[in-house]
């Protein structure tokens, strides 16, 4: 049994390859003639194609067999003969297997192609069933097939990972009919007080990817005195399996006499060329040179795969807010400032490991809202997406880039609500936002969630039973049985 | 040399490893890739093409199921997804195994797939010792390592004995 799990998918157990008629084992391989080049085909040793055209094939004999026909029922009479009965072959009324010879090498085929379709919490489960399953759970080769699939699985589950003010993390599923938020089980090891210097306590996301979710413990600007503290965390919600990353020495070039202007933010995405998890840190300063300032922002790039820190070159962006690189076909996307107080869309691509500018729709950026402003929010679903406050009284303007990298591609809807925008918390596979709103007309100032669809315009209020008053967003997630600690 | 496939009313005869032998459309078996590969190169020269692994019952299962997605249109999509529910409905877990066998070695990823999802939802809400009962899978752990392994996953046996 361990044999047959731990194996790959069986190739290597003759007893389940294919069987040629003649009886011989008849392994894939890829037709050389004319007329179907490159076509993959089962034959076996028997089965040797003769290049001469014309010439009669002198091995086909044992391809060949000839049974003489006799009885021979269609699938309709099958059916109609079997259509009373009720089918009890080898399988007893409790439903297990009564007749053990025949199930005891229960094939590979039936693990390979039914574990894979189990929900994360099964999975985890079944860990317990034998060490073998255990370790054919635990693969990181299990954990991507498996991701695979429920990535490509319609509607499938995703969630929301909240932050409270507190530091307790709460799961919301948008797309339910009744949102509840579900306080997780599961501490950040935040605030370890063995360890040197200040700490605020305090979460901070900085997004997710592929199940995986990035935190830090400490959000916002460096305390200057006592050493850098500053922790992330690479964590799966839905395993609760958790890794502190190493601390990273591009901190180091924190000036802390001028702290002020010290800027780190995050983002983390997946990397399918190395097939590497990669966390990006960009340290960002603005450096007075006399009568000059400019910016300079270090970087860098965390793999999980080598758990370690690489610092790449400089660049000129400075992000513009504490938010998460937004992650979109393999780019981390963040809203930044030039030197010369322009704003841009930088994305940094995790292949190469280069800043490029996104190219945003003209009439956003001919706006003096987009130059001076700070307040778009992007967003990753299936396409990406920038949300614009209201300006000079109109409605809030998502936009949203069909086409990656085609400014021409961008589609503007436009809410007509007079709130003030705080976040954007979700997006949808069927493209409804689910928008953070202050209502500032009252006093105090009073918060809602409201679902937008842009399709048919749509609006409408949403209430999530047991949301934290005050929270930050950590980032949406789909369940997964990737690790950090591969 | 296979003039005769040509022909759009070709039947294929195949062999069950019971010996039932099952006279099928060209069309129908072409919902395998297996068959379908074989009958591009040409190995349906064979007059009965035996099907070694696979016993009569399911293939008789197996062809009901060719038989219903050739001849659907594809216009008629919710109708296929209604017939593959009601298909697999009532059957148990052997005969579903061994409908993922067969559609395994026979290629027919659309049976491939509902009947192993017909699997996954059966077992998944099950307790992990059901579980190792049905796959007949030997119990190599400690009752020390088991609670180790259980202890790690706490969350996930939350409501499980």
């Amino acid at each position: 049994m361990e044999g047959s799990i731990s194996s790959d998918d069986g190739r290597d157990d003759p007893d389940f390859g294919i069987i040629c008629f003649c009886g011989e084992p008849a392994p894939l391989t890829k037709s050389e003639t004319q007329k179907n080049p490159g076509r993959r085909f089962f034959g076996c040793t028997n089965y040797k194609y003769e290049p001469s055209i014309g010439q009669a094939r002198s091995d086909l004999g044992p391809m060949r067999v000839q049974t003489k026909t006799k009885d021979l029922r269609t699938v309709e009479q099958w059916q109609s003969s079997d259509k009373n009965k009720k089918m009890k072959i080898i399988v007893s009324d409790s439903g297990t297997i009564m007749d053990r010879s025949i199930w005891r090498n229960l094939p590979p085929e039936i693990i390979d192609h039914v574990l894979p379709l189990l929900p994360v919490k099964s999975l985890c489960r079944f860990k317990c069933v034998s060490p073998s399953w255990n370790s054919l759970i635990s693969s990181p080769h299990f954990a991507k097939t498996h991701h695979h699939i429920t990535n490509n699985t319609p509607n499938k589950p995703q969630k929301t990972l909240l932050i409270s003010s507190s530091s307790d993390l709460y799961s919301v599923d948008f797309a339910a009919v009744n949102p509840t938020a579900e306080k997780l089980d599961f501490a950040l090891p935040v605030g370890d007080p063995t360890k040197p210097g200040p700490r605020l306590n305090r979460v901070h996301g900085w997004g997710s990817c592929n199940g995986l979710v990035l935190v830090s413990d400490e959000g916002m600007y460096l305390v200057p005195d006592g050493g850098v503290t500053y922790n992330l965390f690479l964590f799966n919600p839905f395993t609760t399996e958790c890794k502190e990353l190493p601390y990273s020495h591009v901190l180091d070039q924190c000036d802390l006499d001028n702290e002020g202007y010290h800027f780190i933010v995050n983002g983390l995405g997946y990397d399918s060329s190395t097939d590497d998890y990669k966390v990006v840190m960009l340290h960002s300063r603005e450096i007075v040179d006399y009568n000059d300032s400019y910016i300079l922002t270090s970087v860098a790039v965390y793999s999980l795969k080598t758990d370690a820190w690489r610092r790449i070159q400089d660049s000129c962006y400075k992000p513009v807010e504490h938010l998460y690189g937004v992650c979109f076909n393999e780019r981390l996307h963040w809203l930044c400032r030039r030197t010369n107080a322009s704003q841009v869309v930088v994305a940094f691509d995790l292949w190469d490991e280069i800043f490029t500018e996104v190219h945003l729709p003209t009439s956003l950026t001919s706006t003096e809202y987009y130059r001076f402003g700070y307040d778009l929010k992007m967003v990753s679903g299936s396409c990406l997406c920038l949300v614009v406050p209201p300006y000079k009284g109109g409605g809030i303007d998502v936009w949203m880039m069909m086409k990656y990298g085609v400014r021409e591609s961008w589609t503007k809807f436009t809410i007509a609500h007079r709130m003030f925008l705080e976040d954007v918390l979700y997006l949808a596979a069927e493209e409804e936002f689910v928008l953070r709103m202050i209502e500032e007309v009252r006093q105090p100032s009073r918060e809602k969630l409201i679902v937008y669809n842009p399709k048919n315009e749509t609006l409408r209020d949403m209430v999530v039973c047991g949301i934290p008053t005050e929270y930050i967003v950590g980032g949406n997630y789909i369940e997964t049985l990737v690790s950090p600690n591969h | 040399m296979a003039s005769s496939i040509e022909n759009n009313n070709e039947k294929l005869t195949l062999k069950s490893s019971d010996g039932e032998e099952f006279l099928v459309e060209k069309h129908v078996a072409l919902q395998s890739t297996l068959l379908q590969n074989m009958l591009d190169s040409d190995c349906s020269s064979a007059d009965v093409i035996p099907l070694p692994k696979i016993d009569a019952r399911t293939l008789a299962l197996v062809l009901g199921y060719c038989k219903k997605h050739a001849d659907a249109s594809s216009s008629k999509q919710g109708e296929l997804n209604s017939f593959d529910s009601e298909f697999l409905k009532d059957m148990d877990m052997g005969a579903l195994f061994n409908l993922v066998l067969a559609a395994n070695f026979m290629e027919i990823k659309g049976l491939l797939d509902i009947a192993a999802q017909k699997i996954a939802d059966t077992i998944k809400d099950k307790p992990h010792q059901e579980v190792r009962e049905i796959f007949h899978v030997e119990n190599d752990y400690t009752p020390e390592e088991e609670a180790a392994v259980r202890e790690e996953n706490r969350w996930a046996f939350e409501g499980f004995p």
